[in-house]
């Protein structure tokens, strides 16, 4: 069998899967499955190897990944049935887990108390009043739906609607009609009555299959007669994203509106422009709605409503206030929401017939997403057809589309992506149509214990493991024998980490009796968890000294020459939002490494507050286990830090931490972010 | 003169002072003359319980704690850590943290080397302890074999059971049953309350981005209940080969 796979229809492969090396993805066969479709889902091992297959009943199913690696499906005419259904599947077998039918799209009872009826003496078939008889029911079993999501803790959202229809003869004249002996009389045009509703709800998926029902909206419509029934009904269900405080917003077309669900009611706010309907292909289709920090929805629409899409929309979603719009030109497509508020996005110009990629500021103003510093002006990539917009990777480099299909990763202004459940395009840098969740990198470089063998670097291990169990962290652990090298805590410094825990030895300058303290100028790492004493000398990372500085603390470069296994380096790439050190006499030589001081906005290095002091690594583990469950919670960093030290207090153990930088930041899309920080 | 942070140590200016007793628990004055719950005696009790193969003769415990030396006023002693050796004499206080046990030379008892590691708060109940030994927690052996399966990424995880059986664990993932019945939990009650285990799992493997590390142990939630009615959570960490904690952590109530 041959294989085709889809271009443009990459499948992100699970956490569980990319953990093993392996990826699933989205195929077509030759010849069609017993569904008569030509497509089916599939997963390779880390040697290439196909391990399952699922065949799908058509070639346009939605689809969104769950935390734990579950993929979730919708699937119209499931298995060639009249329904739709959402599928979860297990990654590691691609069996079903179970099934969820969403409810049927209408269901309608016509002609209560009338009989069509035949009139052998005319040969025509007629409407006649017969009260009593019950009417024609029919259902339509296929839904009506938009597009699912995943909420960081695992709920799956899918909004659809219902509609309901009636029509009663009654009133109408059941006496004998003289002019069709033994018939009652017809029905006549303004005979009866009838009614219709609609309802817009929201299903949200549990972990374990069950599931619940929201209605967010309804509207109804009655009259009498027999010719005109009918409700306004909801039309274009986009897709339902998270709002990280356990709601959902979701845009419909007609009547065009924002609609904000959460435990406490719903929330509509009407919109001045269309927004897109997600089901047509939600397979492929990019997002039409982006959040920000702040609450703050990104929409696309079109100011017409039987114009193209044009128009770019930001809206307060806690009070639906617009807080600008803009028309850069064709089909604006949002690909990321950076935490300045600002909007990167793609756009077709009827000037040259091209794809451009823009970004908005906080007003809405529109410049080019890579500019000519000189002029302004923008220098591309310019493409002819591209579906994707860019997206961002890390260090203000965007991944682009190039005119001759390729792809290109640019270098941009630094940007920092919005903390937000649902800030890129499918959701976040995985495509999972989920939430982000935070990334935890912990360094611990040796036994934590006093003596070291009374708390073990395993130990420490499961019990962080253990303790953030309950927070949706996603927890990568660097020890002495997996990789705690220099190399890898520089990677993960540059990387998309959220934040790193450094848990272990100082490289440690001694200025000789009567000096001053011992001071920290960097970090060490061992080649394997260290024996007391090391029976290696340590890899140290540390700053670079200058034996000509007018600060004397710099002038340890002998010291540095005479350390073989030591590497240095003048600065340290912060890319990240948290770091956490936990190792002794962290004074401002090793503070100003960072380049990280109390007016950085963005980034936040947290170190022991007395630097003449020893640090109890026990404490740091705690202290580090609770600022990331804290900071994973609705806490920003500096708030998780006080809660960490408060705690340190209560155990008994030595030590306090103190942020430098800004305390403000935020890991978790629940945070309650601080005005004051970017 | 320029040091890694271990070797600093030594010349940190720290007060540290090692306590040898030999069997019997003392009080411990604190900062503010009162006489504090008696932790290194709660804390020998403690060992006791969990380790009963301790209860004899010619095994000596020192307690080590250590704080900056201008601490003004003196930290409470309610972190500290202990060592567990066999000891030809007990004799006296020392100055130096850097002991040097003269273990026995003996061809029937197992030699003794047990560091752990205690918290307690206010209240005198734990808020974590750690302990690690070669005897009786088959700490070598299980360090031995996580460092073989992060040295073979590729084992399937029956691979990993059967090469940890073969090495003399008795409790496997699928000894839950005979795991439970031989946690000391009613010898911990007295320290503890009342005490409900509220799950238990065998952890294999911890799965991330690059790769895995080896855990091998049976993690429990367990449920204290104290007489008032007052209840506190637990993690606790099991070795496989023996079935002994060795690790206990106090969770916040949820």
């Amino acid at each position: 069998m041959d294989l085709a796979f889809h271009p443009f229809r990459p499948i992100p492969s699970s956490r569980r899967r990319r953990r093993s090396g392996g990826a699933i993805y989205f195929a077509s066969q030759d010849t069609p499955n017993q569904f008569i479709s030509y497509c089916y889902f599939g997963r390779v091992d880390q040697n290439g190897v196909e391990t399952w297959q699922y065949q799908e009943t058509n070639c346009r199913e939605d689809y969104a990944i769950h935390p734990d690696g579950t993929i979730f499906l919708v699937e119209d005419v499931f298995q060639n049935t009249d329904t739709a259904v959402v599928t979860a599947l297990d990654p590691a077998t691609g069996q079903i887990k179970f099934t969820v039918t969403l409810p049927a799209s209408s269901q309608t009872t016509i002609g209560a108390d009338s009989s069509i009826l035949f009139d052998p003496a005319s040969s025509t078939y007629g409407t006649y009043c017969t009260p009593g008889t019950p009417g024609a029911s029919s259902t339509s079993p296929l839904a009506t739906h938009g597009a699912i999501s995943i909420s960081s803790d695992g709920n799956v959202y899918i909004p659809f609607t219902t509609s309901t229809g009636s029509s009663d003869a009654e009133p109408c004249d059941s006496s004998p009609d003289p002019d069709h002996p033994g018939f009652p009389h017809r029905v006549k045009l303004s005979d009866g009555t009838w009614t219709a509703s609609s309802s817009l709800q929201l299903m949200v998926i549990h972990s374990d299959g069950t599931y619940s029902t929201q209605q967010l909206d309804a509207n109804s419509a009655s009259g009498t007669g027999m010719t005109s029934h009918g409700a306004a009904g909801f039309e274009g269900l986009g897709r339902s994203i998270p709002d990280g405080q356990g709601g959902t917003l979701v845009t419909v077309s007609f009547p065009p509106a924002l609609y904000h669900a959460s435990s406490s009611g719903t929330s509509k706010f009407p919109l001045p422009i269309t927004p897109p309907s997600a089901s047509i292909d939600a397979f492929a289709i990019n997002d039409a709605m982006l959040l920000g920090e702040d609450s703050t929805a990104y929409l696309v629409g079109s100011s017409d409503p039987q114009g193209p899409m044009n128009t770019l929309l930001a809206l307060d979603t806690n009070g639906g206030a617009i807080k600008w719009t803009t028309s850069p030109g064709l089909n604006p497509t949002p690909s990321t929401v950076t935490s300045d508020g600002s909007v990167a996005f793609q756009y077709y110009s009827q000037s040259d017939f091209s794809q451009h990629l823009g970004i908005t500021n906080s007003s809405g103003q529109v410049s080019p997403l890579f500019a000519n510093p000189a002029d302004g002006s923008d220098v591309g990539p310019l493409t002819m057809f591209s579906r994707e917009p860019p997206s961002y990777w890390a260090l203000g480099t965007w991944h682009a589309s190039l005119s001759d299909g390729g792809l290109a990763a640019v270098t941009g202004l630094p940007a920092y992506t919005a903390v937000s459940a649902y800030p890129e395009n499918k959701g976040s840098s995985k495509k999972r149509k989920g939430s982000p969740r935070p990334q935890i990198a912990h360094f611990i470089t040796r036994n934590p214990g006093n003596p070291p063998s009374s708390f073990t670097v395993a130990q420490a291990v499961n019990d962080i493991k253990n303790y953030l169990s309950g927070t949706n962290v996603q927890n990568a652990f660097y020890t002495g024998a997996q990789g705690a090298s220099i190399d890898k805590f520089l990677k993960v410094l540059q990387g998309n980490t959220s934040g790193i825990g450094f848990i272990g030895d100082s490289a440690l300058v001694s200025p000789g009796p009567g000096q001053g303290f011992p001071f920290s100028i960097g970090l060490c790492f061992y080649p394997s968890e260290p024996t007391n004493p090391p029976s290696v000398p340590p890899n140290c990372l540390v700053r670079t000294p200058d034996d000509s500085s007018p600060d004397p603390l710099m002038h340890f470069g002998n010291i540095v020459a005479g350390n073989p296994t030591w590497r240095t380096t003048d600065k340290l790439p912060v890319n990240l939002k948290l770091i956490f050190i936990g190792s002794c006499e962290d004074g401002e030589v090793f503070n100003q490494w960072w380049q990280i001081s109390n007016s950085t906005v963005g980034h936040v290095l947290i170190v022991p507050s007395n630097p003449t002091a020893p640090t109890d690594l026990v404490a740091a583990i705690s202290e580090w286990e609770d600022i990331v469950k804290y900071s994973a919670g609705s806490m920003n960093v500096g708030e998780a830090i006080t809660q960490a030290n408060a705690n340190l207090v209560s155990q008994g153990r030595p030590g306090a931490w103190k942020p430098i930088g800004d305390p403000h930041v935020c890991i978790s899309t629940t945070c309650k972010k601080s005005p004051h920080s970017n | 003169m320029f040091a890694s942070r271990r070797l600093a140590r030594n010349r940190l200016i720290a007060i540290k002072f090692l306590l040898l007793i030999s069997a019997f628990p003392i009080s411990v004055h604190g900062k503010d003359g009162n006489t504090n719950p008696s932790y290194f005696g709660e804390a020998r009790k403690f060992l006791g319980a969990l380790y009963p193969e301790l209860q004899q003769s010619g095994l000596t415990i020192s307690y080590s704690i250590s704080s900056p030396f201008d601490s003004d006023p003196m930290p409470e002693l309610r972190t500290f850590s202990v060592l567990v050796t066999r000891t030809q004499s007990v004799s006296v206080l020392q100055s130096s943290v850097r002991t040097e046990n003269v273990p026995a030379q003996s061809a029937t008892l197992p030699n003794v080397n047990l560091s752990a590691g205690f918290s307690y708060d206010l209240r005198g109940g734990i808020v974590r302890f750690s302990a690690n030994a070669p005897w009786p927690l088959s700490s070598d052996k299980n360090e031995a074999m996580r460092k073989l399966i992060d040295a073979h990424p590729k084992w399937s995880d029956q691979k990993i059971l059967e090469q940890l059986s073969a090495k003399g664990a008795k409790f496997g993932p699928n000894d839950k049953t005979a795991l439970l019945s031989v946690l000391p939990l009613e010898r911990l009650e007295p320290f503890l309350g009342k005490l409900t285990v509220r799950s238990a799992e065998f952890q294999i493997r911890h799965k991330q981005p690059d790769g895995t590390l080896a855990l091998l142990s049976w993690n429990l939630e367990i449920e204290a209940s104290s007489a008032s009615g007052e209840r506190s959570s637990y993690f606790v960490s099991v070795e496989p080969f023996g079935g002994k904690i060795n690790l206990l952590t106090r969770r916040p109530n949820r």
